[in-house]
């Protein structure tokens, strides 16, 4: 029998369709550049991983967080990917583990690693001074004496300038809006400093240009600090490349790596993927957040115009996982680099000498786990970690090349201890560590 | 074509399967014996270890002693030598059961940790936050030796799960701690965790909770009731005796089947001899004396002391420490995840020592000092029981070993450093 292999209408009509289901299912089942894999593949147990599920679920049940998306990744491969709980106060929506989140904090190594993009290029030296960029900056004051009552204070002139590096490893004397200690919040207050959260409208510029005339907190180099500095980097930003924080970002950072979820301020269709966020205002009761002065829960539905460095970030799990594997794997994900291993590990290696942070040193945009915090467990020596305000935590364990991400929205809160708990029970899921290597 | 076809089928099946059979072995090995010389080690440098053993019992220095080696998973040294009954002269058999005291603290503290894993507690949580009675502790302060009375001041933080695991919180021993402790514990009648085995252990941990530290938390390493503390935790935590739990999640995992707090009737009959010395220093049996007796393990008993209260083989208790160096896991089952025994083994005391050594989650850990006194690598990890036993777990150079007698007081403890020396003297190749 001959077959007849003459495109008929009806044919071509039946190839077209079968085109089209050929790449829906493409599309369906591609697999994301971190694909996920089998505890078991990569010595980790199923079985233990599922503790995570059994805690989580109880804090929830407990009421002590609303929601929560966990992921883990070990060497290269997602092997926990979940959302827990519920979006909204009356629980009828459940939590996405693709829901956006308000990272804040966790702009921060975002922001650093831009900023160690632009020294690659040979735009700056770390050691600069700040104002060689930002004229602001120059001759800066180092507080005497405040007096509270009235928040006026006196100077004493700074010892030296700040450096870009005092600024990435938070040692600049600069303080925090709102969570900094008392004398920078009432002095910030003031002057209409604000945290980098929750005031979408603000200029950078600005903003910038006020703090820089308000005095340190110490002398540059001094102490570790928690402060604005990573909102100077932005800024910094801005004024070495012309463009705005976001669109940098944008370009050199997200479009690179495929990180399609993080962004300072979502676009109408994703709007509807932002958690919701919750507050615990009284011990025990949970209310969604509200509106606060000039500060609005909801200012990434804004179209705004102020690209907080140090806060202003909203991602999803996955898309932060991946920033970390590129931090992982020595600059590079899925075959874009966009930073050389040897910045990578001058971000992670002690930059702040024989300051402490407890038990962990600090890098360029990153805390690192020395012996002692390792002993403390379960995280491996030079582990990097953060976290965001609002409930969201992260590490990157380059000996285990493991990733762990927890992300909650609630703030104020009282479920403290969980993101230590999350770090225990990904710890003990491992069956098999890794061999020591060299480091990054 | 065909029946090639078939076969390359039937064989690539078999390849599987022998495959699978293998990957079990490996996982599921357990202690076997070996040739010392498949090991790196010489049978006839090992014999060194029964002369000089024998030599302490010809002396009469010891009634007997059981001595197990292990190095590379392979048992290559297992032997009872000398006498179990110095009246009888029956022999010391090797998998005689003993008073392992102490040695119990390592167990309790792998059950504590094993509740760590399920994310049941973080380390340093007070511990008064699972036994409240341990809420806003007090340290002694001055105390007057004519009559116990003393006076105590606010300690300056609570005592952490880690502190206790660390013998830093401050709990002192009965009988065998500070001067002060000995008096304070003795006239409030705190257990030590042996002898006591109609006491209950909410009431001994609740009783141990008011009673005034030796020093502020974290300050010292003090031996102490800390681990009894834990036992209890356990307790509390899992809702379970510390009997049932060990029984659940530690011996009957790990194939430890002779390890209990008090010996089921068919076992009573090996558990061994008890001695002590009299004054001119001879060996002799021991007797009961005040609330303890040396039988105590042959009672029904219903205190579980987590610190002194457990009687094990020699061989049960290389199990045990084979799982350590397993990374958590032994014969195919894992109790513990690498990553906590990475902790466990690891110095958590910063700056304090213990001798020459630090300490981890229940284990003495060498430092170079140690492993420059004693033949004994880096991160060796050890202790020993009242009652004359001693381990230690070299992983770097995969070696278990154990030598058990059973006797206190007892002026000969050097035998235990010695065994030390006679052990490694016969590793011929080391590991890398």
């Amino acid at each position: 029998m001959r077959i007849d292999f003459r495109l008929t209408p009806r044919r071509s009509l039946l190839l077209f369709l079968l085109m089209v289901v050929g790449v829906a299912l493409f599309y369906l089942f591609r697999q994301k550049p971190l694909p996920e894999a089998s505890a078991e593949s990569i010595g980790m147990s199923t079985v233990r991983l599922a503790r995570i599920d059994t805690v989580l679920q109880q804090y929830v049940n407990r009421q002590k967080i609303p929601g929560a998306v966990a992921l883990v990744v070990r060497n290269g491969k997602i092997v926990y990917h979940k959302g827990f709980g519920y979006n909204t106060l009356e629980k009828n929506a459940p939590l996405s583990r693709n829901a956006i989140f308000r990272i804040a904090s966790q702009s921060k190594a975002i922001v650093s690693a831009a900023v160690l993009i632009l020294y690659e290029e040979g735009k700056f030296l770390l050691d600069d001074p700040i104002s060689n960029y930002i004229p602001a900056f120059r001759n800066p004051k180092v507080m005497d004496n405040l007096n509270l009552a009235d928040t006026t204070f006196t100077t004493v002139p700074a010892r030296r300038e700040i450096t870009i590096r005092d600024l990435l490893t938070h040692t600049s004397g600069i303080g925090y809006a709102q969570i900094g200690f008392n004398n920078a919040i009432a002095i910030y207050a003031k002057h209409g400093i604000p945290s980098g959260i929750g005031t979408p409208h603000y200029q950078l510029s600005e903003v910038m240009g006020k703090l820089a005339t308000l005095p340190l907190m110490h002398q540059p180099g001094e102490r570790f600090t928690y402060g604005l500095n990573t909102d100077v980097l932005g800024y910094l930003i801005e004024v070495v490349t012309g463009k705005p924080l976001d669109e940098f970002l944008r370009e050199r950072v997200f479009d690179p790596l495929g990180m399609e979820d993080t962004q300072f301020y979502l676009s109408p269709d994703k709007a509807p993927r932002l958690a919701t966020l919750f507050a615990e205002y009284e011990e025990g009761e949970t209310s969604v957040a509200q509106n606060w002065k000039d500060y609005y829960p909801d200012f990434p539905l804004e179209k705004g115009t102020y690209f907080s460095g140090g806060a202003g970030l909203t991602a999803t799990a996955y898309d932060y996982a991946v920033f970390l594997q590129t931090i992982l794997n020595g600059g590079e994900f899925n075959g874009n680099r966009i930073l050389a291993p040897a910045t990578v590990r001058l971000m992670t290696t002690n930059q702040i000498g024989e300051i402490n942070l407890t038990n962990k040193k600090f890098g360029l945009g990153f805390a690192i786990a020395t012996e002692k915090e390792a002993a403390k467990g379960p995280v491996s020596v030079g582990t990097l970690d953060w976290s965001g305000i609002y409930g969201t935590t992260y590490w990157a364990d380059p000996q285990e090349r493991l990733i762990g991400i927890l992300m909650i929205q609630k703030y104020p809160a009282s479920y403290g201890d969980l993101g230590e708990k999350f770090k225990v029970l990904v710890y003990q899921a491992i069956t098999q560590t890794n061999e020591k290597e060299e480091s990054l | 074509m065909k029946p090639t076809r078939s076969l390359s089928f039937k064989s690539y099946l078999l390849c599987l399967l022998l495959l699978a059979l293998l990957h079990g072995q490996l996982t599921a090995q357990t202690l076997s014996e070996g040739t010392p010389e498949s090991v790196g080690m010489s049978t006839e440098r090992l014999q060194r270890i029964e002369k000089v053993v024998q030599d302490y019992v010809d002396q009469q220095r010891v009634a007997g002693a059981v001595a197990l080696v292990i190095r590379n998973g392979k048992i290559v040294y297992y032997k009872g030598i000398g006498n179990d009954d110095t009246d009888t002269k029956s022999p010391l058999k090797r998998d005689a059961i003993f008073r392992i005291a102490s040695q119990t603290k390592a167990i309790t503290s792998t059950a504590v940790m094993i509740l760590y894993e399920e994310g049941k507690f973080l380390l340093d949580d007070p511990v008064s936050k699972y036994i409240p009675a341990f809420k806003k502790p007090q340290v002694l302060d001055s105390f007057n030796e004519s009559d116990s009375t003393y006076t105590t001041k606010p300690a300056r933080r609570e005592i952490t799960i880690r502190d206790l695991l660390t013998h830093t919180s401050g709990i002192s021993y009965a009988g065998i701690g500070t001067k002060e402790a000995n008096a304070i514990y003795a006239k409030n009648k705190i257990p030590s965790g042996i002898g006591t085995p109609n006491y209950k252990l909410s009431d001994a941990i609740n009783k141990l909770a008011t009673m005034p530290l030796i020093h502020q938390p974290g300050e010292k390493f003090s031996y102490g009731l800390n681990t009894d503390v834990l036992g209890y935790l356990v307790e509390v935590l899992s809702g379970k005796s510390l009997d049932e739990f060990f029984r659940q999640r530690i011996f009957e995992p790990l194939g430890m089947k002779d390890t209990y707090f008090y010996l089921p009737s068919d076992k009573a009959a090996r558990l061994t001899t008890l001695y002590t010395q009299n004054r001119e220093g001879a060996t002799i049996k021991s007797t009961a004396q005040n609330s303890f007796t040396p039988d105590f393990p042959r009672q029904a008993g219903t205190f579980y002391s987590g610190g002194a209260g457990l009687s094990s083989t020699a061989y049960d208790y290389a199990i045990f420490l084979q799982a350590m160096l397993n990374g958590g896991q032994y014969g195919g089952k894992r109790i513990l995840s690498p990553v906590t025994v990475r902790m466990m083994t690891t110095n958590q005391i910063g700056d304090i020592n213990v001798g020459a050594r630090k300490f981890g989650l229940g284990f003495a850990v060498a430092t170079e000092k140690e492993a420059a006194r004693l033949p004994i690598s880096v991160g060796t990890f050890e202790w020993g029981g009242i009652f004359g036993t001693t381990y230690w777990a070299d992983p770097k150079e995969g070696i278990v070993a154990l030598i058990m007698t059973q006797k206190y007081p007892n002026s000969y403890g050097d035998l235990s450093d010695k065994f030390k020396v006679l052990v490694y003297q016969a590793i011929t190749t080391m590991n890398k």
